[in-house]
């Protein structure tokens, strides 16, 4: 109590004890403190009166899509019923249109994985609709179906203005097979799993001497292809769509003898999985940036 | 000797008192000085953050048709910065809210929209005249975080205010707004952007009888070709503002155009023919994917000021 009253006289001694000029002074201060406080929220509400506001989400970019030849969706890109037989030995292939949906993408990875029952190889080209194109497709759905639209295998650079696209793709195997040349004029190759001399020496079966056995112990082939960058925007936007051909390949000997007959195109051998997908690549945002106009 | 010693000490109070006068009377001059500038500045024009304050009570306020705060509601009240709610209703809002699917629900190119809104005298006066003023502020979308298996992790981060002036100028200049729509379904009037990415329409009457409200027209283009083709019905304007709405694309080709080095005279003279639709759509592009990819809300503001000049339109 005593403390107190010596404290609060100590104040009021020193407000009196201060000169006129001092006293002045203080209100001063006191005075503009006064009217930061009042400014403050006088000031927010006439924001809240004068000013209103709205949000909304923004949306994440879309993702990729894989789709069909011309505008057809992914369910009519089909792999199916390929016939491997051919009259005379020698290198066969068949071509398959398919498309990436790339709306807002720029660049993106194409992942091919197949199984290998049957030693196909594929290759992976980029294309256009061209009507002297070598590789044909029939239009499944919508107002062309039934259609046929010729696609031209691309290659090199595609320019426009100061953007250059390339347009050859380089597969690259993430798991891959063993190739060995016995002479420069036949490869053969040989697989860690999968081929009869690997069966029969680690698991003591043979799949393919005669027959349709499927290899259980096949491992999938995986292969990338990277960076593929958009390609020429079509001016309407209505055909946001990058083509590709898949190239199936496979080889054929008719008389195919003993293990030989696993290297070789037969319609009796069992069905392969093959996989498509395709997927933003990661830095396509900063990479772009290296582009200039 | 005592004398002189008493002097030189009063002399020393003096002047310490005069330099303390002295700093006071500054201080009181700087904020006069400060205080009648953002008087004078204030009464006439919003500039800057769009915070204003009249010569005398708010004469006006703000009507809309909705009573709708908005999907978004929970997130805007955790802002520190925030303003009154601009309502809307089911049809007419900020965002893609017709969409089911949880992914569209948000804005994204290609989407449009109406927000409507009126301004009701309140004083007096059976009319009055304003400027308003529309800008766009965003915030940061958080970075992508991944759990061991993969899965994506529940990032709970309060929201951020974006200080990048690069991206704010592509949400500014994607997401453009027009005054009306002509009987094709094409916009009129499109509303441009100034330096600091305002947009203004100005000396607009409104009075206490009158109760229709102002339509304002939103767009996010989905393409390049939507804002600058030859051909009528690929524009989602009215083809008679194309030269108009090409000339405000070069002066803001930063906001439209990610890294774009063209010159300006180059660049109008492509747009206008066309050439090299290619390039400048990946551009047009890159600029759309950094929107999608860095921001998380976008926020429209409407402020409204008296009018300098009165019954001017």
């Amino acid at each position: 109590m005593q403390k107190t009253t010596t404290k609060n006289k100590n104040i009021v001694q020193r407000y009196s004890s201060l000169t006129k000029i001092e006293k002045i002074q203080l209100f001063v201060a006191i005075g503009f403190t006064l009217a930061s406080i009042i400014v403050a929220p006088v000031f927010a509400w006439f924001s809240f009166q004068t000013k209103v506001e709205t949000m909304s989400y923004v949306n994440d970019p879309p993702t990729l899509s894989l789709a069909s030849g011309h505008q057809d969706s992914i369910q009519f890109f089909q792999l199916k019923n390929i016939d491997v037989k051919r009259l005379n030995d020698g290198s066969y292939y068949q071509d398959f249109v398919f498309s990436v949906e790339t709306e807002k993408a720029l660049e993106y990875d194409l992942q091919l994985c197949h199984t290998t029952n049957i030693p196909f190889t594929y290759e992976l080209w980029r294309a256009k609709e061209d009507v002297s194109g070598t590789v044909s497709y029939i239009v499944q759905e919508g107002s062309d179906i039934g259609k046929t639209i010729q696609y031209t295998l691309l290659t090199g650079n595609l320019t426009d203005g100061d953007i250059t696209i390339s347009q050859d793709i380089t597969l690259t195997s993430l798991n891959p097979q063993t190739i060995s040349f016995t002479n420069e004029n036949e490869p053969t190759i040989s697989r860690d799993i999968g081929c009869e001399e690997v069966l029969e020496s680690k698991y003591s079966r043979k799949n393919y001497e005669q027959g349709d056995n499927y290899n259980q112990f096949v491992e999938p082939l995986y292969s990338v292809a990277r960076h593929i960058q958009t390609n020429e925007k079509t001016f309407d936007g209505s055909e946001e769509r990058d083509y590709f051909v898949l190239r199936v390949k496979w080889n054929v000997k008719n008389e195919a003898q003993g293990n030989e007959y696993w290297y070789y195109g037969f319609n009796d051998k069992e069905t392969d999985i093959v996989y498509v997908s395709v997927k933003e690549s990661r830095d396509s945002v900063s990479n772009a940036d290296n582009e200039g106009n | 000797m005592k004398h002189s010693s008493d002097i030189s000490e009063l002399k020393k109070m003096q002047r310490a008192s005069l330099v303390k006068m002295f700093v006071i009377v500054m201080i009181v001059v700087v904020f006069a000085v400060f205080g009648s500038v953002a008087w004078f500045t204030m009464n006439r024009e919003v500039e800057g953050a769009g915070v204003q304050m009249t010569a005398s009570d708010v004469e006006f306020s703000f009507k809309f048709p909705g009573s709708d705060e908005g999907k978004w509601i929970n997130q805007y009240r955790s802002l520190s910065n925030q303003a009154g709610i601009w309502l809307v209703d089911d049809k007419k809002y900020l965002d893609n809210g017709s969409e089911i699917d949880k992914e569209h629900e948000g804005l994204e190119p290609g989407d449009s929209g109406i927000l409507e809104f009126r301004v009701e005298p309140n004083g007096q006066s059976d009319t009055i005249s304003v400027d308003l003023c529309f800008s766009l502020r965003g915030i940061v979308k958080p970075e992508k975080q991944y759990n061991q298996d993969g899965t994506l992790k529940d990032v709970n981060k309060s929201l951020e205010e974006i200080t990048d002036t690069t991206l704010m100028n592509y949400v500014g200049s994607h997401i453009m707004l027009f005054t009306g729509i002509n009987g094709d379904g094409k916009y009129t009037g499109l509303l441009q952007n100034n330096n600091q990415l305002q947009r203004y329409i100005r000396n607009k009457l409104y009075s206490k009888t009158d109760t229709e409200y102002t339509k304002l027209y939103w767009v996010w283009p989905m393409h390049l070709s939507n804002i600058i083709s030859k051909d009528a019905s690929e524009l989602i304007y009215a083809a008679n503002e194309r030269d108009t709405v090409i000339q405000y694309i070069v002066e803001h080709k930063s906001g439209f155009f990610k890294g774009i080095e063209t010159e300006d005279s180059k660049l109008k003279t492509d747009l206008l023919n066309v050439d090299h639709y290619g390039a400048y759509s990946i551009l047009f592009d890159k600029a759309d994917l950094d929107i999608g990819n860095k921001v998380q809300y976008v926020i429209l503001g409407m402020s409204a000021s008296t009018s300098s000049a009165p019954d001017s339109e």
